[in-house]
């Protein structure tokens, strides 16, 4: 396979050295001077030197011939939605995928088109959740292109689900009840499971029913 | 007619004064706050904050423009915020400059309303250049 890597920060470099290990041929473009030189050194002729949303630095990389896949993780979010869109609307690059520095900037590569995205913040942010749950409920995934995501709900002992088998709640018709841990072992769920206080619920559901799957498992807080 | 105006830098100030003279309601939005002072003794609105930030521009009126003008000293921060807000608030026109000509004719083959004014002095550049051309031996008055 042929990548190129937009941007030699910490996460273009090593995402660089793991696909070369893995044997694919590669092109990391950085654009400080001084962090080329380090890259340089350390890489040889899979570095290049110069500003990744120009293209010709692109087409100097091989954008052309088109690789087929494209990773923007420069530390910039303008410059990485410009990388992705050249790449997938120019040159039908096979995958491109965006590095979201900023959060907030998430509803901007959506609006653009950048539907591969990759945001560090809101996984962590994922995970501090999960230790600290708000309203019952964490997000465990979200598959954006699918329109999916998998989330996980703590069942409360005063919960509207507490005690019923899962055939006898009424869930809202976009999200299916997948499994459940009790006591640290889990198990799928079918439509006889009963849910029980204490039970940790994973669910799949389309974006937008969160409150009504949270109402109707765990009710309102 | 309401106008926002994206990055009050040189180019920006003085499009939004153009078009507040000629009595458009015009609001300008830019990082530095200093910026104001390029306006002078200015009527018009005045919103500190990136371009990026929907809640910057909402609150300079974006949503009920007729046109935004995107002059910030970043392209790709140009092309961004352009679409964003073409896609999202649907003025009836945007217009965005890139120095880059690369860029500028890239997007406007996707449909933005791009201005290059590096496009333009190169053009205007070579055509004087070509104007000094020595006249042919034997043709002096």
């Amino acid at each position: 396979m042929y990548a190129i890597v937009a941007g030699g920060g910490k996460v273009g470099a090593s995402i660089t050295r793991s696909l070369l290990r893995m044997g694919h041929e590669v092109t990391l473009v950085e654009q400080r001077r001084e962090r080329f030189e380090q890259l340089e050194a350390e890489l040889g002729p899979v570095a290049l030197a110069g500003d990744a949303t120009e293209i010709h630095i692109l087409e100097r990389a091989g954008i052309a011939r088109p690789p087929e896949l494209v990773l923007a993780v420069t530390g910039d979010d303008e410059d990485n939605i410009v990388i992705a869109q050249i790449a997938q609307d120019g040159y039908r690059v096979g995958k491109a995928i965006a590095r979201v520095n900023d959060p907030r900037n998430q509803a901007h590569f959506d609006l653009l088109g950048i539907t591969q995205t990759v945001c560090a913040t809101s996984g962590l942010l994922g995970l501090v959740e999960h230790e600290v749950p708000e309203h019952g409920m964490v997000r465990l995934l979200e598959l954006r292109r699918e329109g999916l995501e998998v989330v996980e709900l703590l069942v409360p002992p005063e919960a509207p689900a507490a005690g019923k088998r899962v055939a006898g709640i009424a869930l809202p018709e976009d999200a299916r009840l997948v499994s459940v841990t009790r006591n640290g072992i889990a198990e799928l769920i079918g439509d006889n499971t009963v849910i029980r206080p204490g039970d940790q619920v994973v669910a799949v559901l389309k974006p937008g029913v969160e409150d009504r799957l949270r109402n109707a498992l765990i009710g309102t807080q | 007619m309401k106008a926002v105006v994206i990055g009050c830098g040189r180019t920006g100030s003085q499009v939004a004064l153009n078009l507040a003279a000629e009595g458009w309601d015009v609001s300008c939005v830019d990082e530095d706050e200093g910026a104001l002072a390029r306006l002078g003794e200015w009527r018009g609105g005045f919103v500190v904050g990136h371009g990026m930030d929907l809640e910057v521009l909402e609150k300079a009126g974006i949503a009920k423009a007729d046109a935004a003008v995107v002059a910030t000293d970043g392209d790709n921060s140009n092309i961004v915020i352009a679409q964003v807000v073409q896609r999202r608030y649907e003025p009836t026109c945007v217009v965005v400059r890139i120095l880059d000509p690369r860029r500028a004719a890239f997007y406007s083959e996707r449909g933005l309303r791009t201005v290059c004014p590096t496009q333009t002095a190169i053009a205007t550049l070579t055509d004087v250049a070509r104007s000094c051309e020595p006249t042919p031996v034997g043709t002096e008055a």
